[in-house]
C-alpha cells in the first residue's frame, strides 16, 4: 500500500501538468460520451420510428412469406400459435396484421393503396393510429366497415371524412376483391410513403374483403426489452414448428436500417478514435516526463532495496489514478448533459426538420441514456492507460542505479 | 571474520573508445566496527569502490564478499534485497525520496523489510531523534537544509539495521559547520552503535575524524593507515 501513497502523493507534486493532463481526458471522454450519446440517441429513434412503431421487433409469418409477400403465404391464425407467443415471457403485445394492395377509389380519382387490416385495440401498442389521427375517428370495432387513411392520400383522392372509400384489388387464391367502405378519419405516419398510400381496417373486415377469413401476413410482437430480441426470436423457433412459420428479428426484417446505423456509428467511432489518439499522445508525454525527470530518485530507491515491481506498480498507480480521476470526472459530467438533451431533445426546425421527416424521421433528437454510451469510455481510457502502464514497468526493471545517479 | 573482503577487484569501463581502468586490483578488509575514510583525488576510483562494495555494481574481475556472501552469485532482484537487508547507503545529495516527509523516509525502508508500521515509526522517530531532528519529523526534504537531509539519510541508513553504512562524500554538498556536524554524528554512532561506516572524502578535515584512511591513487590501494582514535 506504500505504492499507493507515493503514486498519490507524487500526482501532486507537478500539480500543473498533472491537471492538465487529468483536463484533456476530461474533455476527452465529455465529448466522446455526448457525442456517442447523440448518435445513440438518434438511432433509438431511427430504430422506434420504424421498429417500435411499425415493423415491432419480431414478426411471426407463414414459412416463405418474406421471400413471397403475397395472400397465397400468410398464415392461419389459431389460439394455439397465440399460445405459444404468450408463453415467452417477454413478449408484451402480439399485433396481427394483414396487409395487402389495392386500388382505392374516391368520387372520381383512384390511387394505389396500402391496405392493412389492423386489430383496432392490439395495433395501439405498435403503430398506434389513435393517437395519429388526424381528423375523424378511431376504429370500434374489428369488423366496421369503415378505413382509415393516410394524411396525404385524402387529399390525392380529393375526398372527405365521411365519404366513401371503393377498394378494389385480388384476394386469397386470386379471388375477386371489392368493397365499399366509409372513410372514418386520417392518420398522420412521420414516414411520408405511409402517409400517401395507407388504408387501414379492422382485420375482420379486410379478412372479408380479400377473402382470407382467420389468415394473417403477420404477427408483430412488441418485447419488453429490446434487448430480448435474439434470445425471444431464437426460443420461439424451437417451439414454433419452422415449416410453418418463420420468425424474423427487426434486424431482418430491416437490413437497410442495421447497415445505415452500423455505418454511421462507424463513422462517430472514427472521430472518436483521433480525439482517443491525440489524449493518448498527451498521457504518453506525462508518463515519459514523470519517468525521466525522476532517474535519480528511481536510482536512490533501488539502491536502498525498493523492489523494481514496487517502482512500476507506483508509476503504473499514478497514470491509472489520472486517468480514473479524468475520466470519472468526464463520465459525471457528461451524464448530466446527456439527461438534459433525453428529456429535452433537440428539435430540428426548417430543412433540417424537412430532411429528417423525409427519412420517415420525426424531428427530434433525444439523447441516448444506454450505459454502455458511457462506460465505453472508461474502458476506451482504461485500455490507453494500461497500455502506457508498460513504459514504466519496463523503465523500472530495466533501470540501472549507478547510471541513473551518475547523470 | 571480516565484515567486507574485497579481492584484487578490477573494474574497466569500456562504454568510450579507450577503456577506463578505474580499479585495477584492490584488496581491501573492513572489520566490524571500523570508522573508514576512502580518500583520493577525484577520478581516483573511491565512488566505483563504494559501489562495488554495496552491490550496485559488479566488478570487471575480482570477488567481493559482504558477510560471507559472494555478491557476484546473487541475482538483480537477490541484491536489491540483500541491499535492502544488509546496507545502508548515503550519498552526495537528494538521498530522500521527495514527497515522504523524514520520517517516512526513514520508514521507508523497513517497511520495504515489511516490518510492523507502528514498530516503523517508533523506530524511526527515536533514529531521528539520536540525528538530532526531532523537530524536523514531519518536514518533506524541501523544507529541510542539505545538513539536516544528509542527518535523515544517515538515519534512514540505521533504520535497516544493516551490517555496514557506505556513505559516498557525504559531505561534498555542506558547508564546514555541518560536515563536522555530520561526521561527528557518524562517529557518536559508530561508537554507541558500534556500526560500521565507510565512507568516502576527499575533503582534509573529514578526513581528520576517519580511524583509518584508505588512500587510492589511479585505481590501486596506496596508502592503507590506522589511526589512533581522537574523539
Ligand atoms: N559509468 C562509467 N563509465 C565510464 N567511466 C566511468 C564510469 N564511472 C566512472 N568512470 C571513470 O572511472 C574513473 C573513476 O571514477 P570514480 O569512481 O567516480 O572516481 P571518484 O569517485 O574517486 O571521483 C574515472 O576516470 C571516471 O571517469
Ligand atoms: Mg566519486
Amino acid at each position: 500500500m506504500l505504492y499507493i501513497k507515493l503514486a498519490w502523493r507524487n500526482l501532486w507534486r507537478n500539480r500543473r501538468r498533472t491537471l492538465i493532463t487529468m483536463v484533456s481526458i476530461v474533455v476527452a471522454v465529455l465529448l466522446a460520451a455526448v457525442m456517442r450519446s447523440m448518435q445513440e440517441g438518434q438511432y433509438e429513434v431511427m430504430i422506434d420510428t420504424t421498429v417500435g412503431s411499425f415493423t415491432g421487433y419480431i414478426q411471426i409469418h407463414q414459412q416463405g412469406y418474406w421471400e413471397d409477400k403475397t395472400l397465397d403465404n400468410t398464415l392461419v391464425e389459431s389460439d394455439s400459435l397465440y399460445a405459444k407467443i404468450q408463453q415467452q415471457s417477454s413478449v408484451e403485445e402480439a399485433v396481427p396484421r394483414l396487409e395487402s394492395f389495392a386500388l382505392a377509389a374516391g368520387k372520381n380519382l383512384s390511387r394505389p393503396a396500402m391496405v392493412m387490416g389492423i386489430h383496432p385495440q392490439a395495433e395501439q401498442a405498435l403503430s398506434d393510429p389513435k393517437n395519429r389521427l388526424q381528423s375523424g375517428s378511431y376504429l370500434d370495432t374489428s369488423d366496421e366497415h369503415s378505413v382509415l387513411i393516410g394524411r396525404e392520400m385524402i387529399q390525392r383522392l380529393n375526398v372527405q371524412v365521411g365519404d366513401s372509400l371503393v377498394l378494389i384489388g385480388q384476394g386469397f387464391r386470386g379471388q375477386r376483391a371489392t368493397g365499399l367502405y366509409e372513410i372514418k378519419g386520417t392518420v398522420s405516419f412521420p414516414n411520408p410513403e405511409l402517409n400517401r398510400s395507407i388504408v387501414m381496417m379492422p382485420i375482420q373486415t379486410a379478412q372479408e374483403f380479400l377473402a382470407a377469413p382467420n389468415r394473417l401476413t403477420s404477427i408483430s410482437l412488441i418485447l419488453n426489452n429490446p434487448d430480448n430480441v435474439n434470445k425471444t426470436a431464437k426460443d420461439l423457433r424451437n417451439s414454433l414448428s419452422p415449416d410453418r412459420y418463420e420468425v424474423m428479428t427487426w434486424q431482418e426484417l430491416a437490413p437497410e436500417l442495421v447497415q445505415s446505423i452500423q455505418a454511421d456509428r462507424g463513422s462517430g467511432i472514427i472521430i472518436i478514435m483521433i480525439l482517443y489518439i491525440i489524449v493518448g499522445f498527451g498521457i504518453l508525454g506525462t508518463v515519459l516526463m514523470m519517468i525521466t525527470e525522476r532517474s535519480y530518485e528511481f536510482g536512490v530507491m533501488i539502491s536502498v532495496g525498493t523492489p523494481r515491481l514496487t517502482i512500476a506498480a507506483m508509476l503504473a498507480m499514478e497514470i491509472l489514478l489520472i486517468a480514473f480521476m479524468g475520466s470519472g470526472i468526464g463520465l459525471l459530467l457528461s451524464i448530466p448533459v446527456a439527461w438534459y438533451f433525453n428529456i429535452n431533445p433537440i428539435e430540428f426546425s426548417g430543412n433540417m426538420a424537412e430532411v429528417m421527416e423525409s427519412y420517415g424521421l420525426e424531428p427530434f433528437l433525444p439523447f441516448s441514456l444506454s450505459p454502455e454510451v458511457f462506460y465505453g469510455q472508461a474502458i476506451i481510457i482504461f485500455i490507453i492507460t494500461l497500455v502506457f502502464s508498460i513504459i514504466p514497468i519496463v523503465k523500472a526493471s530495466k533501470l540501472n542505479p549507478v547510471n541513473a545517479m551518475r547523470a | 571474520m571480516a565484515v567486507i573482503t574485497t579481492k584484487s577487484v578490477t573494474k574497466v569501463y569500456n562504454s568510450d573508445k579507450v577503456p577506463v581502468h578505474a580499479l585495477r586490483g584492490v584488496d581491501l578488509n573492513i572489520e566490524k566496527g571500523e570508522f573508514t575514510a576512502i580518500v583520493g583525488p577525484s577520478g581516483s576510483g573511491k565512488t566505483t569502490l563504494l559501489n562495488i562494495i554495496g552491490g550496485l555494481d559488479t566488478p570487471t574481475e575480482g570477488k567481493t564478499i559482504v558477510q560471507g556472501t559472494d555478491l557476484s552469485t546473487l541475482s538483480d532482484s537477490e541484491l536489491i534485497n540483500f541491499r535492502l537487508h544488509h546496507i545502508g547507503f548515503v550519498f552526495q545529495a537528494y538521498n530522500l525520496i521527495p514527497v515522504l516527509t523524514a520520517v517516512e523516509n526513514v520508514s521507508f525502508v523497513m517497511q520495504m523489510q515489511g516490518r510492523p508500521n507502528k514498530e516503523c515509526h517508533n523506530k524511526s522517530i527515536s533514529l531521528l531523534k539520536e540525528v538530532g531532528l526531532e523537530d524536523k519529523i514531519n518536514k518533506r526534504p524541501s523544507e529541510l537544509s542539505g545538513g539536516q537531509q544528509q542527518r535523515v539519510a544517515v538515519a534512514r541508513a540505521l533504520a535497516s539495521k544493516p551490517d555496514f553504512v557506505l556513505a559516498d562524500e557525504p559531505t561534498a554538498n555542506l558547508d564546514s559547520v555541518s560536515s563536522g556536524e555530520l561526521l561527528d554524528m557518524m562517529a557518536e554512532l559508530n561508537q554507541k552503535e558500534e556500526m560500521t561506516f565507510i565512507f568516502s572524502t576527499h575533503d582534509q578535515r573529514v578526513i581528520d575524524r576517519a580511524h583509518r584512511v584508505v588512500t587510492l591513487v589511479d585505481g590501486k590501494i596506496d596508502n592503507d593507515e590506522v589511526r589512533a582514535q581522537t574523539v
